[in-house]
């Protein structure tokens, strides 16, 4: 495939790292599993396999040989002007132009392709992080090559599977964060009570939340690891979420982690969009 | 059990251990960083590399807390504090000093000359006669945590954390001090810029880093 237009920022990305915390290097890896195990479902291919991560769509290629390609996620799909659907694998043929479009919801779309997409590897995995240093986003005129497909495989695992996590004012449920009593009642109440949106100041390493301020105790922490979907407070007040490509320990006060199920959601959602939270209770 | 060993135990249950979430453990060891939560951690590293517990997946160590994170299905139900006991643990050997050669005069080093009541070149020279330990590796690649920060020199973190803060920035965060050692976010006080290199992805791991948990530090002003 050569990159006509590569969107505004489009990874390569697998499941992440593990096992590299105690140096820093965080998970990395897709924004959303399910919509990345999807396409690689509809590929036959292990769910380890890189899928091309698109952020906010607008993204067009040229196929330079014939294969096949499988989409999950944001937006919709087109094959010279012919929409695909999604979670099945197409057979995309040499010369042939695919479009990704601007989603109306979500961010996230995952492009695979039969037998994988090639490229470097950091420490084990394929999953990019231009931030450290771990490869670059997609730029035009980029080549982005796979090794070779074995037709009769793909067409035993094509399957219909296209019900992405995408919802309209989703409830994210979340779990008490390590300092949760030490931020004051009402603080915590106002994290239930209240509408949030996430901030356009977002990236892969934390989603900042549009809402009310909640008091921060004052507290000058030594800092602490972190775990993936916790909620941190910035001392004025500021809810962010840390996410994939975040840090691995942090010194703000964490008062909830969002329920692992609930982070694919999370995670597709729009600047702006609204959710609610709820303390989730095993 | 012997006296030492009540005492210990009496002392452990002091300290909190957070189930966090349903698949991890954060465990505190010691109560401030200092030397004894420096050998503790060190000791704590050398049981879960030896003899980690079943489905672990990951963790992470910071100056007196550890993070166990689990395999789904996988997390103990109860804190896992075999780790913490200390009974095994050795003198770990000095190793080598460790040079930082530190341009100082960083962003916030006025800031943090205001908020300890002294000059900004008495915090150079606080800041640069010290020698530190590496505690922890964490917040970003080669990103080391050092203990042995002059108490004089202890300055909250900002309110707003800086959306990005250039490479090599040297930076003190409450009691804590470090470099940066990649361009990211961060809400400590820049006061100073090296260009040593911490973190260099393209190599082994064995190599890729610049500092390494139990090593000595210290900051040369140039």
């Amino acid at each position: 495939m050569t990159i006509i237009q590569p969107g505004m920022r489009s990874t390569l990305q697998d499941h992440g790292r593990s096992g590299l915390k105690k140096f820093g290097i965080p998970a990395s890896g897709v924004m959303d599993r399910r919509s990345h195990d999807l396409v690689n479902q509809a590929l036959g291919n292990d769910r380890q396999t890189a899928t091309l991560e698109i952020l906010l769509g607008n993204v067009s290629m040229t196929c330079e040989r014939d294969s096949w390609i499988a989409i999950v996620g944001a937006g919709q799909a087109v094959i010279d002007d012919l929409t695909i659907p999604f979670g099945i694998a197409q057979s995309i043929k040499r010369g042939q132009l695919l479009r990704i479009s601007y989603p109306t919801d979500g961010l996230w779309t995952y492009l695979g392709i039969a037998s994988g997409w090639s490229g470097p590897s950091w420490f084990g995995s394929r999953s990019t992080w231009p931030e450290g240093s771990m490869g670059q986003t997609l730029k035009a005129g980029d080549e982005l090559r796979c090794g070779l497909s074995d037709f009769s495989v793909i067409s035993q695992h094509a399957a219909m599977h296209n019900d992405i996590p995408l919802k309209k004012n989703p409830i994210i449920r979340l779990w008490m964060g390590p300092q949760w009593s030490q931020f004051s009642a009402q603080a915590r109440e106002t994290l239930f009570t209240s509408e949030w949106a996430i901030s356009p100041r977002s990236n892969r390493a934390g989603y900042r939340l549009l809402g009310p301020t909640i008091d921060c105790p004052a507290i000058e922490m030594i800092s602490e690891p972190a775990l993936l979907g916790s909620l941190q407070i910035t001392p004025e007040g500021t809810a962010i979420a840390l996410l994939n490509d975040g840090p691995t320990i942090g010194g703000y006060p964490k008062i909830a982690l969002i329920h692992d199920d609930d982070l694919d959601a999370f995670r597709q959602l729009q600047p702006g969009s609204r959710f609610h939270f709820l303390l989730h209770s095993p | 059990m012997t006296a030492s060993k009540v005492v210990r135990a009496t002392l452990m249950q002091m300290f909190h251990h957070f189930r966090y979430g349903p698949d991890a453990w954060l465990l505190q060891f010691a109560g401030a960083a200092d030397e004894h939560a420096f050998l503790m951690s060190r000791a704590i590293i050398d049981r879960l590399e030896k003899m980690p517990p079943d489905g672990l997946r990951d963790w992470t160590i910071s100056y007196t807390t550890v993070l166990l994170e689990f395999e789904k299905n996988h997390c103990p139900a109860e804190a896992p504090t075999f780790l913490l006991d200390n009974d095994t643990f050795s003198q770990p050997l000095e190793r080598e000093i460790k040079i930082v050669p530190v341009a100082y005069g960083g962003d916030d080093l006025l800031r943090v000359a205001e908020h300890c009541f002294m000059s900004m070149d008495q915090v150079v020279a606080h800041h640069s006669a010290a020698i530190y330990r590496v505690h922890a590796l964490g917040f970003a690649p080669g990103f080391a945590y050092l203990g042995g920060l002059d108490a004089r020199l202890h300055t909250p973190r900002l309110s707003t954390p800086r959306t990005m803060i250039p490479a090599g920035s040297v930076a003190i965060g409450g009691g804590q001090t470090a470099v940066y050692p990649l361009p990211t976010p961060g809400g400590w006080n820049l006061i100073g810029h090296t260009k040593q290199v911490m973190f260099d992805p393209t190599v082994s791991l064995s190599s890729a880093f610049f500092l390494t948990v139990g090593d000595r530090v210290r900051f040369i002003p140039i």
